[in-house]
C-alpha cells in the first residue's frame, strides 16, 4: 500500500470514530428528547407523583435532587478550597504533595455504589441516622470532592509566584496572602469544577438508593434527617414497571428533566472555565 | 599633595557611612547547588549600593536573604547572619512579617494586582495600620508623587492598574513599596523588563529616594550602575570579587575579574 493510500485510510478511520460518537450522544438525546418531550408539561413538572409515580408529576423529585446537590455543594466547597489551599501553600514536600494527589486521583477512581454502601454502613446503620437527604448530601460532597479539589488546584496553582512574593513583601501574613491573592482565584476554579462535579452528582443513582431515598409518598423534608424522591431514584422505579406505559412515558419525561439539568451545569462550566482568568491576565 | 588628602578623606568618608545591612559569613544552597559562599558585606544607608554581576551570579538570591523572601522557596538552606537594626535577621525571635515592612522590595517584572490603582498604592498599607480616609487619600497622593506617576493617575485613580504603562506598573510598584514606609527597599532589576525612557525614570527616582531610604539596587547593567551607583557591589559566581566605594570601584578597580567585567562584560569566575 502507498503512503497516500495510508494516510488517506488513517483519515477516514479518525473520522468514523468521530461520527460514531456523535452519533451515539445524538441518537440517545433524540430519543430521550422524542419520548420525553410528549410526557412534559406545565402540570408534569409542578404537581406531586400520585400511585407510585404512574400520575402526577416530579416536582418533589426535582426538588429532592435540587436539595441534594445543594447540601453536597455546601459541603464540598469549603473542604476543596481547603485541601487545594493546603496543597498548594503548606506542603512543601513534594513527596507528600504526590501522595496527596495519588489520594485524590484514588477517591476519584472508587465506584459510586461503594459510596452507597459505605453510607449505608457508617451513618444509617452505625450512626443510626436512618435514610435521610443529609446523608446523601454527604456521600454525594465525598464523591465529587476529587473533581473540585483539581479544578480549584489548577486555578490556585496557575497564580505566578511573584504575586505571593509582592504581597508578602508588603508585611502581608502567609494567611493574609491566602486571603487576599490566592483564595479569590481559587474560589473562581473550584466553582467551574464545583459545576462539573454536580453534574455528574446529579445524575447518580446507586450512592443515594439505599441512604437517602425513598420511592414515593415522600414530599419536601423538614428536617436533615428525612428520606427525599430524587429524578434518578425515580426514574429507577418507573423503568422497573415498564409494563405500564404511563409509568413509561414518566419515566422518559424525568429523564428529560435530568438530562437538562446534567446540561445545565456542564454549559454553565464551560462558560465559567471560558471566562477564568489567571490572575496574570487580568 | 592637597589633592591626594582631599581623595583620602573622601574616600574614608565614603567609607565609613553607616551600615544599613550587614551580611557576615553567608552561605546560601538551593538543594545541593551552593549558591552564594561566604558572602561578608555591608550595604550603607542613605546610598544607592548597586549589586552588580553576570546572570546566574546569585545577586538575586543574595537580596532576597535580606529580607527571607526565600523563606517560601523549597530546599533553600543558608549558613551565616544577616545584621539589620541591632540584630541578626534569622534569628528565632525575628517577625518575618514586620522584617518585611522594614525592608521593601520590587521585583523584576510589575506585579500589580488585579485591582484599582488606588487599592495597589494601598494593599500593603492597609493590613498594617487602620487608616481614615483622609489619611489614605493623602498617602495615596504622596507616594504616588514620590515616583512622579501623580501627575499621570490621579484622574483615574480607580481604573484598574493592568491598564498602565509597563514603566508605569513598575513605578507603581515602587510607590505601594514606599507606602509601607521600610526603611530599606531592595530592588532586583527593576529596569530590565522595561523601556530606555522608563528606565531612566526609575534611576532618576532612585536618585531622589536615597534621601530617605537605604537602595539596594541589583543590576546587570554595567552603565546604570555607573549613573547611579554610591557603592558598588560585584558578585560572580556567588561570591562577593569586590566592592567599594563607587567612584574608585568604576575607574581602580582592583580585582583582574573586576577589570575585565567592567571592560567587556565577560567575567571568568
Amino acid at each position: 500500500m502507498n503512503r497516500e493510500l495510508l494516510n488517506k485510510c488513517f483519515m477516514l478511520a479518525t473520522w468514523g470514530a468521530v461520527a460514531i460518537s456523535c452519533f451515539i450522544l445524538l441518537a440517545l438525546v433524540s430519543v430521550i428528547t422524542w419520548n420525553g418531550a410528549a410526557a412534559l408539561n406545565f402540570s408534569f413538572l409542578f404537581t406531586a407523583a400520585r400511585r407510585f409515580g404512574m400520575a402526577g408529576g416530579i416536582l418533589y423529585q426535582i426538588i429532592g435532587s435540587l436539595l441534594m446537590i445543594a447540601g453536597a455543594s455546601l459541603i464540598c466547597l469549603p473542604l476543596a478550597l481547603g485541601t487545594a489551599i493546603s496543597k498548594s501553600e503548606y506542603l512543601k514536600s513534594r513527596r507528600i504533595r504526590k501522595l496527596c494527589t495519588a489520594l485524590i486521583y484514588g477517591l476519584n477512581g472508587i465506584p459510586s455504589v461503594i459510596f452507597g454502601i459505605f453510607g449505608l454502613i457508617f451513618f444509617v446503620n452505625t450512626l443510626n441516622t436512618g435514610i435521610s437527604w443529609f446523608v446523601g448530601s454527604i456521600i454525594l460532597a465525598i464523591m465529587i470532592l476529587p473533581t473540585v479539589v483539581l479544578a480549584t488546584y489548577q486555578s490556585v496553582n496557575s497564580i505566578p509566584k511573584i504575586y505571593r512574593e509582592s504581597a508578602l513583601t508588603l508585611g502581608l501574613s502567609k494567611w493574609q496572602v491566602i486571603w487576599r491573592v490566592v483564595l479569590p482565584q481559587g474560589i473562581a476554579g473550584s466553582l467551574t469544577g464545583l459545576l462539573l462535579g454536580l453534574a455528574r452528582a446529579v445524575g447518580e443513582t446507586a450512592p443515594i438508593m439505599f441512604i437517602a431515598t425513598a420511592f414515593s409518598g415522600v414530599d419536601i423534608p423538614g428536617t436533615l434527617f428525612e428520606p427525599v424522591v430524587t429524578l434518578p431514584t425515580h426514574i429507577l422505579a418507573l423503568a422497573q414497571q415498564a409494563t405500564a406505559p404511563q409509568a413509561l412515558q414518566n419515566a422518559w419525561g424525568a429523564s428529560l428533566v435530568l438530562l437538562s439539568l446534567v446540561t445545565l451545569f456542564s454549559v454553565t462550566a464551560l462558560f465559567s472555565r471560558m471566562k477564568l482568568r489567571t490572575i496574570s491576565q487580568r | 599633595m592637597k589633592k591626594s588628602i582631599l581623595k583620602v578623606v573622601q574616600h574614608d568618608l565614603e567609607q565609613d557611612a553607616a551600615p544599613a545591612v550587614e551580611v557576615c559569613g553567608f552561605h546560601a544552597w538551593h538543594e545541593d547547588a551552593h549558591i552564594l559562599n561566604d558572602i561578608n558585606l555591608a550595604f550603607q544607608e542613605y546610598k544607592i549600593n548597586c549589586v552588580l554581576g553576570p546572570s546566574g551570579g546569585g545577586k538575586s538570591t543574595l537580596i532576597r536573604c535580606i529580607n527571607r523572601i526565600n523563606d517560601e522557596i523549597e530546599g533553600f538552606t543558608f549558613k551565616g547572619e544577616i545584621h539589620f537594626g541591632g540584630r541578626n535577621i534569622y534569628d528565632k525571635s525575628v517577625d518575618v512579617t514586620r522584617l518585611r515592612t522594614e525592608i521593601g522590595m520590587v521585583f523584576q517584572k510589575p506585579s500589580v494586582f488585579p485591582k484599582s490603582i488606588c487599592e495597589n498604592v494601598l494593599f500593603g498599607i492597609q493590613h498594617l495600620k487602620k487608616l481614615s480616609k483622609a489619611a489614605r487619600l493623602q498617602m495615596l497622593e504622596e507616594k504616588l508623587k514620590a515616583v512622579s506617576l501623580w501627575r499621570e493617575v490621579s484622574h483615574r485613580l480607580n481604573d484598574t492598574a493592568s491598564s498602565l504603562s509597563v514603566g508605569q506598573q513598575q513605578r507603581l510598584c515602587i510607590a505601594r513599596t514606599l507606602a509601607v514606609e521600610p526603611k530599606v527597599i531592595l530592588l532586583d532589576e527593576p529596569t530590565s523588563s522595561l523601556d530606555p525612557v522608563s528606565a531612566r525614570a526609575i534611576e532618576d527616582l532612585m536618585l531622589e529616594l536615597k534621601q530617605q531610604y537605604t537602595i539596594v539596587f541589583v543590576t546587570h547593567n554595567i552603565q546604570q550602575a555607573k549613573r547611579i551607583a554610591d557603592h558598588a557591589i560585584f558578585v560572580c559566581g556567588g561570591r562577593i570579587i569586590e566592592q567599594g566605594p563607587a567612584r574608585r570601584f568604576f575607574t581602580h578597580p582592583e580585582q583582574p575579574q573586576t577589570k575585565s567585567y567592567l571592560n567587556e562584560e565577560f567575567c571568568d569566575c
